[in-house]
């Protein structure tokens, strides 16, 4: 029987010695420039800064609290400080499509100035359209226009009225028209007085105001025409008045604007815009305030509604910017990241216009750079495919969710695209990557670059000071107590514990900064100045302690013996298995009792958790495993003929993870060889197939479980556990757990094989077939595989009678 | 009628009506006018004896303003569009009286428009004229015929013309200015308690009159000499005041030229006083 030695005290904590630092407190220590051990995501983040392509944006991928939000957004600041500002957009009005805002780019700060521009020469506007209009050239133009043109229209009139009174005729008003009478004396001819006229005066009068009837006609016909022809020249005056107060206004801000042909063009579109709209500078003047209900109803509210169509809607200003924008929205929803158009209500419908039309995160990042979570975006309608389209499109086009999923049809503004150069940045947890990957066809396309943050970090000899640098750095930048070198000693065990790995560190900053705010609480509260060892441990204990109810009730309930675990004696088919439960970020182990049984059957091993649906798949596959060891190695020449059933006593919940199948194979055959199984140790790891034990999760929590029930009972000096071998390098233990096994009170047993373990927990050897395929008389194994033997021929027996029943 | 005890000048006044769109706005006009001077309405409304004497041609026809069409006319088709046009105007005075409190009657009468307006008018004050466009400025035969025979105040309203501030009233120091400076002084305390006083003739001594006559008034009066009495120099102080209203005695002295010809190159509502 080979004799597997327990290990020793320093196998089971890497423990980190404060006196190979050289300083004494962290203050002495620089701040870290670099950040620790994330050299492969840096490189990755550095590429895909760099990288001036299509489809190149940016997944950071990891772990949340591993700080990879600041460092991201540090190096992308850095690196924007040196880039060209980006120029200024603005949405100005269409006076030809007014739906279709006009957009225009500037140079940095230029939006800013045009605004003000407009509105200085709208305020000119406002007092010079009225005065040219209020001077006595316009005002005389005007009355001779208006006069000449109803003495055209006169004119004519007279000129008839006249032919007419030569023939003793007059044009008289009828109730709905004119007419012509014959007159005498002043008066109109009676019909009496007609009759007694020559017949040829009667018929000469006749065919008169027949003639002049027809020319009646003609020159009401042509009444409308000199209207308009009219209404035209008076136009054009009013035009050549606008135009005087307005064309020098415009002519200096044009030239101005010169290296701008598009400012130049919008220029000249409202230079034409004020000539055709000189009505609403000129109601600023009249009216008083008409209101309804609130609602100004006066002409002189009217213009300035009106006027608002020569304001210019500065969308991004990059007047005080320095270097390219960095944007990180918080709340990435689909209006946020494109923009959208507001309304106002007016006499209950909603209205809108280019002034209200409003930034998003896109347009505020354009030229530079925009962090978003990743999480946050999936989790909002429709942002995920709205922030694709913009970066597939290459440009932001502002459109309401219900344009765009036309769901409405209501007249609303359809602003020119703004074209889109920015580079993306996506936060998120890895899950998310690998779906997206998978299942949206357009995410490799468009994030071409992953950053993985890591979680841990190799533990070296240099490690240790860097650790230690990364503490000081994070305790002077949140303004904490400087730590002596045993408090930082301290912290890099338990980065080390927080890793699971004797040879790894934990980097999740989130966590590390707050064990350090804790550790400085303590500190302060004990009224030192410099964080000790015990300070942290206390910070540390004190966290544990405020989480561990649960784990505590299990132990009680353990001690009173509610829960049944023995920790000394023998019993057949019975080992203490171990298992870990994970609330939140505090994960406890404590011992559960494995039991087995075995009758005649077909060969199956019952796993009681699977069939009563508390056995998650991971276990069931362990349990299978069994099958598979047991048939190999014992019965590869013959049917298996036991029926075996194994259980995880008093659990109540489901059970997961293949690292209780050592514990089972152990139950399983200790109740074939019908051999007692020592239980003051418990056990832990998987096992496949062919008798190896494989590594598992959680062994440092998994013993200090087994060994607080223990400790609590009274160490006897016989308990231990049995762990794979393949997990003594993640071993980190407690100080109380290394003391007792210092002490040789307690045991920790790297296992390798099952027949190693089985061994342990018997003390009886487990045995090699000899030279004839036989296991050595006294052997587990040799038991076993009587036992198995002896229920084949039982089932052999079974079977005959029927079988000769059928030949009969 | 002196209005320093704030009795009104004017207590009865005479509307001539017709239901065309021009009379009846300056309906409107007439009876906010009655309103502010607290004066009764009589409301007349003349059937046109030379229409229905036309109407009864056997050529009677007329061209339409709006169609441009000539039609045939008959005696029975004219004498129900003048009841027509009657009953629309008395409706339309009725209802702006009763809106405006105002104490009003209307009666219709037939014959020559002008003969039967000036017989109304025996013991009116004021004979109120909507006057509809006028071609080549020359004002109407009926107008003419009011203005120059009517014995009571007449007031013409050409159209789009309304009782408007500033109240201007042309003073040439004669018996009959002074009471047109009485009605225009009434009128202005009933509007915005502005007056504008024209002068004609010797200047300081006119401006000194009206300037007794307006004491106590409350009112803000700017004057402003008139260089040149005619009908141009007259025309164009009233144009430059922008007068709203302008008031006139009957009897003013003008160089050269008579009221009609004033009266014909002026587009504000035109209170002429006797």
């Amino acid at each position: 029987m080979a004799t597997i030695e327990r290990l020793g005290p320093k196998a089971l904590c890497a423990r980190c010695d404060p006196a190979q630092f050289t300083f004494k407190t962290t203050s002495e220590l620089d701040d870290l420039t670099e950040v620790v051990g994330q050299a492969r995501a840096m490189q990755a983040i550095e590429f895909g800064i760099g990288i001036c392509r299509d489809g190149y944006n940016l997944f950071v991928l990891g772990t949340p609290g591993t700080g990879r939000r600041s460092v991201v957004r540090q190096f992308i600041e850095r690196k924007a400080a040196t880039e060209p500002v980006p120029r200024d957009w603005c949405y100005v009005n269409n006076f030809e499509q007014p739906h279709i805002p006009r957009l225009l780019e500037l140079p940095a700060g230029t939006g800013a100035k045009l605004r003000r521009d407009m509105e200085q020469l709208i305020e000119d506007l406002r007092s010079a359209i009225p005065a040219a209009f209020e001077s006595e050239e316009y005002r005389a133009r005007r009355q001779e226009l208006e006069q000449e043109l109803k003495d055209r229209q006169e004119h004519a009139f007279e000129e008839l009225r006249q032919q007419a009174e030569g023939h003793g005729i007059s044009m008289i008003r009828t109730p709905s028209g004119m007419a012509f009478a014959p007159m005498h004396k002043g008066e109109v001819l009676s019909s009496e007085e007609f009759h007694k006229l020559p017949e040829a005066e009667q018929k000469r009068i006749e065919a008169v105001v027949t003639s002049l009837e027809e020319q009646l006609e003609k020159i009401i016909n042509q009444v409308p025409q000199v209207r308009r022809e009219g209404q035209r020249r008076i136009r054009e005056l009013e035009r050549d008045v606008t135009m005087s107060a307005v064309g020098h206004l415009i002519d200096e801000l044009k030239k101005e604007y010169s290296p701008l042909p598009k400012v130049v063009s919008y220029l000249e579109a409202v230079q034409q815009a004020v000539i055709d709209n000189a009505d609403d500078f000129r109601r600023q003047e009249e009216g008083q305030e008409i209101t309804i209900l609130g609602i100004s109803l006066s002409r002189a509210a009217a213009g300035a509604s009106a006027l608002r169509r020569f304001q210019v809607n500065v969308l991004i200003d990059h007047g005080d910017t320095k270097g390219a924008p960095v944007v990180y929205e918080d709340n990435p929803s689909y209006q946020s990241l494109v923009g959208r158009v507001e309304h106002i209500s007016q006499m209950g419908a909603l209205v809108t216009d280019f002034t209200l039309i409003k930034p998003g995160a896109l347009h505020r990042a354009n030229g530079g750079y925009l962090m978003l979570d990743v999480r946050k975006i999936l989790m909002q309608p429709y942002a995920w495919e709205g922030l694709k389209r913009a970066l597939s499109s290459q440009e932001v086009r502002i459109e309401s969710l219900g344009q765009a999923l036309s769901l409405i049809s209501t007249v609303s503004l359809e602003p020119e695209p703004i074209p889109l150069d920015v580079k993306v940045v996506l936060l998120g947890e890895r899950l998310l990557y690998y779906l997206l990957n998978y299942f949206d066809p357009d995410f490799g396309d468009l994030f071409k670059v992953a950053a993985d943050f890591e979680d841990t970090m190799t533990r070296t000899g240099e490690s240790d000071l860097l650790y230690a640098r990364l503490i000081a750095t994070i305790a002077r930048k949140e303004g904490l107590l400087a730590l002596d070198r045993a408090a930082c000693a301290r912290l890099i065990e338990h980065g080390a514990r927080m890793a699971a790995d004797a040879e790894k560190l934990s980097i999740r900053l989130r966590d590390i900064t707050d064990r350090l705010r804790e550790a400085d609480y303590w500190t302060r509260q004990a009224g030192r100045d410099v964080v000790t060892g015990d300070d942290v441990q206390r910070a540390l204990d004190a966290r544990i302690h405020r989480a561990d109810r649960l784990r505590e009730r299990l132990q009680d309930e353990i001690h009173r013996g509610t829960l049944l675990i023995d920790t000394q004696g023998e019993r057949i088919g019975q080992v203490n298995g171990l298992s870990v439960v994970g609330l939140d970020d505090f994960i406890f182990g404590h011992p559960s009792r494995i039991t087995a049984s075995v009758r005649l059957g077909k060969g199956d091993v019952l796993d009681i958790q699977r069939e009563v649906e508390l056995g998650g798949p991971l276990h069931s596959k362990g349990v299978l495993i069994l099958s598979g060891f047991l048939g190999a190695r014992y019965a590869s020449d013959r049917p298996l003929s036991l029926s075996a059933s194994l259980v995880f006593e008093q659990t109540y919940g489901e059970v997961e993870g293949d690292s209780a199948s050592s514990a089972e194979l152990y139950a399983l055959l200790s109740a074939l060889a019908e051999t007692p199984v020592k239980q003051s140790l418990a056990v832990t790891g998987s096992v496949n197939q062919h008798g190896e034990v494989q590594a598992i999760g959680g062994v440092n929590e998994k013993i200090e479980g087994f060994f607080d029930v223990c400790h609590r009972r009274g160490l006897t000096g016989e308990q231990g556990v049995l762990i794979p071998a393949a997990n003594v390098k993640h071993l980190m233990l407690r100080r109380d757990v290394v003391e007792a096994v210092a002490q040789e009170k307690f045991h920790i047993y790297p296992v390798s094989t099952a027949d190693q373990g089985i061994e342990l927990l018997t003390g009886l050897p487990a045995g090699l077939r000899d030279e004839n395929g036989l296991f050595p008389d006294g052997t587990i194994n040799q038991r076993v595989e009587v036992r198995l033997l002896i229920l084949a021929e039982q089932a052999r027996a079974f079977a005959t009678p029927l079988e000769a029943e059928k030949e009969t | 009628m002196s209005s320093r005890e704030g009795i009104s000048p004017i207590r009865r006044i005479l509307i001539a009506l017709d239901a065309s769109t021009s009379g009846l706005a300056a309906l409107e006009t007439e009876v906010a006018l009655a309103s502010r001077m607290e004066a009764e309405l009589l409301g007349l409304f003349v059937e046109d004896i030379n229409l229905l004497r036309f109407a009864a041609l056997p050529f009677a026809r007329e061209v339409s303003y709006f169609s441009a069409r000539t039609r045939r006319l008959d005696s029975g088709e004219m004498e129900r569009a003048l009841r027509a046009q009657a009953s629309r105007a008395g409706a339309a005075l009725i209802e702006a009286a009763e809106r405006q409190r105002v104490r009003c009657s209307f009666r219709v009468v037939r014959g020559e428009v002008t003969t039967q307006l000036l017989a109304a008018a025996h013991d009116i004050d004021l004979v109120a004229l909507g006057m509809a466009r006028r071609q080549f400025r020359r004002i109407s035969s009926t107008v003419r015929g009011i203005v120059n025979a009517a014995q009571s105040s007449v007031l013409l309203l050409p159209p789009d013309a309304q009782i408007r501030t500033p109240v201007v009233v042309v003073y040439d120091g004669s018996p009959a200015s002074v009471k047109a400076l009485s009605v225009a002084r009434y009128l202005a305390q009933r509007q915005d308690n502005i007056l504008t006083v024209l002068t004609t003739g010797k200047t300081e001594n006119q401006k000194a009159g009206a300037a007794e006559q307006l004491e106590g008034s409350g009112l803000a009066v700017r004057y402003r000499s008139l260089p040149d009495a005619n009908i141009a120099g007259v025309a164009q102080g009233v144009r430059q005041e922008a007068a709203g209203t302008l008031i006139l005695c009957s009897g003013l002295y003008l160089k050269e030229g008579t009221l009609e010809d004033l009266l014909e190159r002026l587009d504000c509502a035109v209170l002429l006083v006797r």
